[in-house]
């Protein structure tokens, strides 16, 4: 996230930069490059017409004729000239001390010119009237000074023509310096023009000498003033000005393209970076897409040699799985046959004792019966007398009565009764365990046979008996319930797994709650409870799965409540445990009274875990 | 009245214990006239008897609610060490066998359904034991210790310490030319078993086992502090016991069970005094109750061996043997039976050990 805002950071810089300098390396306008080629030239047309001004002005003065329409033209185009440079020019950018001397220079030279222009039109004016008077004086003067004659007045007409004469030389002559006489003569003259009989023309001629007089130094100043206004010097700074100003900014221009370029190149070559980075990044990619082809093809392979392999395995596992379930099998008998065998043994013990003691008791009774005999078939008519008869029987009777005390017969019958009491009952327990067996594994029976609940836990608690009689009392609830239809030689074994369980789940001495009831109308329920250790909650998933157990190894495969589980799923029923560590458990057994689904026999196929053992052993 | 009592007084006192009232109800029918009888229908009551009367030989079931017969006996054989104690059970299953062994020391170990001739003659012997022969000293749990090296001590430090010096030149036994076969294997022990050889006589254990992990262990028990004899053949087991008299025997029934079961059997015969321990990979309830009745092992150990287990058994078997060593009396109450035996090659190689009843004493 943070690499990902720096990046977009970085790219909006790279792009802010590039957009700065694209503005920089813009192109001047082409306005701007086009008067850079024009402005010389305009500036130097404009010295051209300035100097061609000044030349004018110069040649109408010593020709002493006025300047004409041409110094007018020229007069305008040099005034109108400024106007036409090119602004362009002037708006470039620069450094504040070029644009400065930018501005300087146009200033100067506009001043210049504004200068040169003043005068020169100031000169074409006095040029003019100058050249009028003297025009006049060329012209008129005979005339005046003839009608001054004829007038009469010599004197004023000798002073007018001294007065021409000088002023026309003055005009004439390049000095500048003009005769005191000349002044003099005007003065006089100028009173004398009060006469009345002056000729009309007199007062012109005398303006226009006044004219001359006052304005030819005048002219000449100015001539020479106007000849030394540097418009040509000022244009041609001018011009180096924008030059300078249009190199630098064309400079700036190829310096920013300059940098615009590096800084393109150094961009590309990022973009290129990242792109060799894209690149060989994607190469990774593809040389890890193509690892991983080969791998996947490699492990397709190897995949088919594992499934090869394992199901070599699941057969070699389904074969151990039989053979499990076959030690269990054994194991669960094992105990079976240790409990049983405990049972049987037992009465067979004091059966045989028994036997014994009564054939060892039967002797002397035998002897004792045989003594009684004998003394009863002792006859008087086998004696002579009746004393000898008398001695006789008595002597029987006291071996009689000897064998009665010292074999203690008396006792010797009570105990042959309490023993042949006993037997019976050892019998009777003996043939109970028998009918048990023979019930419990219903060899006798259909496989799926209608089968009495509350009788079958009867006969599983004679089977379980030794097992059970030490751990716990059995309190048994039984309630009226109808007979299932299933494999009792299997739910038989179910509840023998279950009461045994019940049974080692019990430390010291407990109690067994056997609950029989109807769960629902299409259900019975056998719930079997005991005050065992309980099962802890983390064992209570796994307690069905198979080789789960917590027996000490080598006690118990792990294997009997998985089958239970299973030979109870067989029937459609469910095995629902409960328990509570410390308190005990309970194991419901829930199954079907009529026996849902197909035909008996394939039900019949699917319990192959029939206890073929457990039935021979039988 | 008085008579009667005196007579009773003779008689000896026989406690059955069993959960079935009827296999006790024949017991009393068929003993009540030779014995003083008592009764208990479970261990409790039958130690409260056994603490009360002087009871010469119990016979105990061994599945009854509570306490196993096992159990009953183990706690009746520190009670009251000169009671013979008998096992009878229906169903012998291993932990039970291998209990009456090591933790019960029984003398007969008898399976229902029993003859009622064996019965009576079993108990009758039993009862002539206790009546006949010194008690035994109490015996002390296994626990482990250093039991070894106390009964080093009190046996030869009065004797031995100063004899140090010249008990290497007075070799015990001068060795027969064909001598080691099975010297010990502990370089030490040599000179150790003959500088106390005359003195401790008995203080050794011949390991008789093809299985080297079982001389090992024994080694690893011993620590050198005794000698061990390895023995590969009843050869040597006889010749070892004639030349260095060990007191205890370490024998492997693994293979070759016949022979090396009636082996025991004999020697335990011949040689009351000797102690011995089995050793075997397999549990046989069969093997193990031929073992107790005919050869009167005195443990039975599983392999593989552990050498704490070891230990703590050969501590009880050579102070054990100790205790008949002193009193030669107490060994008759290993009684074996010799009858049912039947009779083997090796009675021949074990005929020598006869006349040697007295080897430890001589």
């Amino acid at each position: 996230m943070k690499r990902a805002v720096i990046a977009s950071v970085l790219a909006l810089a790279a792009l802010a930069l590039l957009a700065s300098l694209a503005l920089e390396s813009r192109s001047l306008p082409v306005e701007t490059h086009v008067a850079q080629y024009t402005i010389a030239g305009d500036l130097e047309r404009l010295d051209g017409d300035f100097k061609a001004l000044v030349d004018t002005l110069q040649a109408a003065w010593t020709e002493q004729a006025p300047p004409g329409e041409g110094a007018r033209a020229l007069l305008e185009r040099v005034a109108a000239q400024p106007q036409q440079l090119p602004a362009s020019l002037f708006t470039m950018q620069g450094s504040a001390s070029q644009e400065a001397r930018l501005r300087n220079s146009q200033e100067t030279f506009l001043a210049a010119v504004g200068q040169a222009t003043t005068l020169a039109q100031g000169l074409i004016r006095d040029q003019t009237a100058y050249a009028a008077a003297v025009a006049f004086l060329r012209e008129q003067g005979a005339t005046v000074i003839q009608e001054l004659r004829d007038g009469g007045l010599s004197r004023q007409s000798a002073d007018t023509f001294q007065l021409v004469v000088g002023t026309l030389d003055f005009a004439g002559k390049g000095a500048s310096v003009r005769a005191g006489s000349l002044d003099r003569l005007l003065t006089t003259l100028a009173r004398d023009q009060r006469v009345d009989s002056m000729p009309k023309q007199f007062s012109v001629l005398l303006d226009s000498v006044g004219t001359i007089l006052k304005d030819k130094p005048l002219i000449e100043s100015r001539l020479k003033q106007l000849a030394a206004t540097p418009v040509g010097e000022h244009a041609a700074a001018l011009a180096t000005a924008a030059q300078d100003m249009y190199t630098i900014a064309v400079t700036r221009v190829e310096q920013a393209r300059l940098m615009l370029a590096v800084y393109a190149v150094v961009l590309l070559l990022s973009v290129g970076f990242i792109a060799w980075r894209l690149h060989a990044t994607y190469r990774e990619i593809n040389r890890a897409n193509s690892d991983l082809a080969v791998l996947n093809e490699s492990l397709e392979n190897r995949v088919a040699t594992r499934t090869d392999e394992l199901s070599g395995t699941l057969a070699d596992l389904k074969e151990s799985q039989v053979q499990l379930v076959q030690a269990e099998k054994m194991s669960s008998l094992g105990q079976l046959v240790a409990g049983i065998s405990h049972e049987i043994n037992t009465p067979l013990l004091y059966l045989a004792n028994n036997a014994e003691l009564i054939r060892e008791r039967l002797e002397p009774l035998r002897d004792f019966v045989s003594a009684c005999v004998g003394a009863f078939s002792i006859k008087a008519e086998d004696f002579a007398d009746r004393a000898a008869y008398q001695a006789s029987f008595v002597a029987a009777l006291r071996d009689v009565k000897i064998l009665l005390r010292d074999h203690e017969l008396d006792a010797a019958i009570e105990e042959i009764q309490d023993l042949t009491r006993d037997s019976i009952a050892g019998l009777g327990e003996l043939t109970e365990m028998a009918q048990s067996l023979k019930d419990f594994s219903r060899l006798d029976r259909a496989p799926i046979a209608s089968f009495d609940v509350n009788g079958g836990l009867d006969k599983t608690l004679v089977i379980a008996k030794n097992i059970v009689k030490h751990k716990a009392s059995i309190n048994k609830l039984y309630g009226e319930i109808p007979e299932i239809e299933c494999s009792p030689s299997q739910v038989n074994q179910v509840f023998l797994n279950i009461i045994t369980n019940a049974a080692q789940a019990i430390e010291g001495q407990g109690e067994i709650t056997i609950e029989t009831r109807l769960y629902d109308p299409e259900h019975v329920a056998i719930r079997i409870t005991d005050t065992g250790c309980g099962i802890p909650e983390e064992n209570l998933s796994k307690i069905r799965d198979p080789f789960f157990t917590t027996k000490e190894v080598g006690t118990g495969t792990g294997l009997g409540l998985s089958i239970c589980d299973e030979i109870i799923r067989s029937h459609f029923g469910e095995l629902l445990i409960e328990s509570e560590v410390g308190k005990g458990s309970t194991f419901t057994v829930v199954l079907p009274i009529k026996r849902p689904g197909p035909s008996q026999q394939t039900i019949g196929d699917a319990l192959d875990l029939e206890l073929p053992e457990l039935q021979e052993a039988v | 009245m008085h008579a009667h009592a005196t007579r009773e007084a003779h008689r000896p006192r026989l406690l059955f214990v069993d959960d079935e009232q009827r296999v006790l109800n024949s017991m009393r029918i068929m003993f009540r006239r030779q014995f003083e009888l008592f009764l208990a229908s479970h261990g409790a009551e039958a130690l409260d008897i056994v603490r009360d009367k002087d009871i010469d030989v119990i016979v105990a079931d061994h599945r009854m609610p509570k306490m196993t017969g096992v159990e009953v006996l183990s706690k009746v054989r520190a009670m009251s060490p000169r009671t013979v104690r008998i096992l009878l059970t229906g169903y012998a299953d291993l932990d039970a066998v291998e209990g009456s062994i090591n933790e019960s020391e029984v003398f007969r170990f008898l399976t229902k359904p029993c003859a009622p001739q064996q019965l009576r003659e079993t108990i009758e012997l039993a009862a002539k034991l206790a009546r006949e022969t010194p008690a035994p000293v109490a015996p002390e749990a296994d626990t482990p210790g250093d039991t070894i090296e106390i009964i080093l001590e009190s046996d030869t430090v009065t004797e031995v310490t100063g004899s140090g010096p010249q008990a290497t030149t007075k070799s015990p036994s001068t060795p027969p030319p064909d001598r080691p076969k099975w010297p010990p294997p502990r370089t030490e022990a040599p000179s150790t078993a003959g500088s106390r050889s005359k003195l401790a006589a008995g203080l050794g254990i011949v390991v008789f086992s093809m299985d080297n992990d079982v001389l090992d262990c024994v080694n690893k028990a011993v620590r050198g502090r005794l000698p061990v004899y390895h023995a590969g053949n009843i050869v040597q087991v006889v010749k070892c016991l004639t030349e260095q008299r060990p007191g205890v025997l370490v024998t492997d029934v693994s293979e070759d069970k016949a022979t090396i079961q009636a082996m025991t059997a004999r020697l335990k015969e011949h040689l009351p005094q000797l102690v011995t321990i089995a050793v075997s990979q397999h549990r046989d309830v069969l093997d193990m109750v031929w073992l107790i009745n005919h050869g009167q092992i005195f443990r039975f150990l599983r392999k593989p061996l552990s050498a704490g287990r070891t230990a703590i058994s050969l501590q009880a078997a050579l102070q054990h043997h100790r205790q008949l060593l002193k009193n030669p009396e107490i060994a008759k109450r290993h009684e074996v039976d010799a009858g049912a035996a039947e009779p083997s090659p090796v009675d021949n190689v074990l005929s020598k050990l006869k006349g040697l009843k007295r080897l430890w004493t001589s």
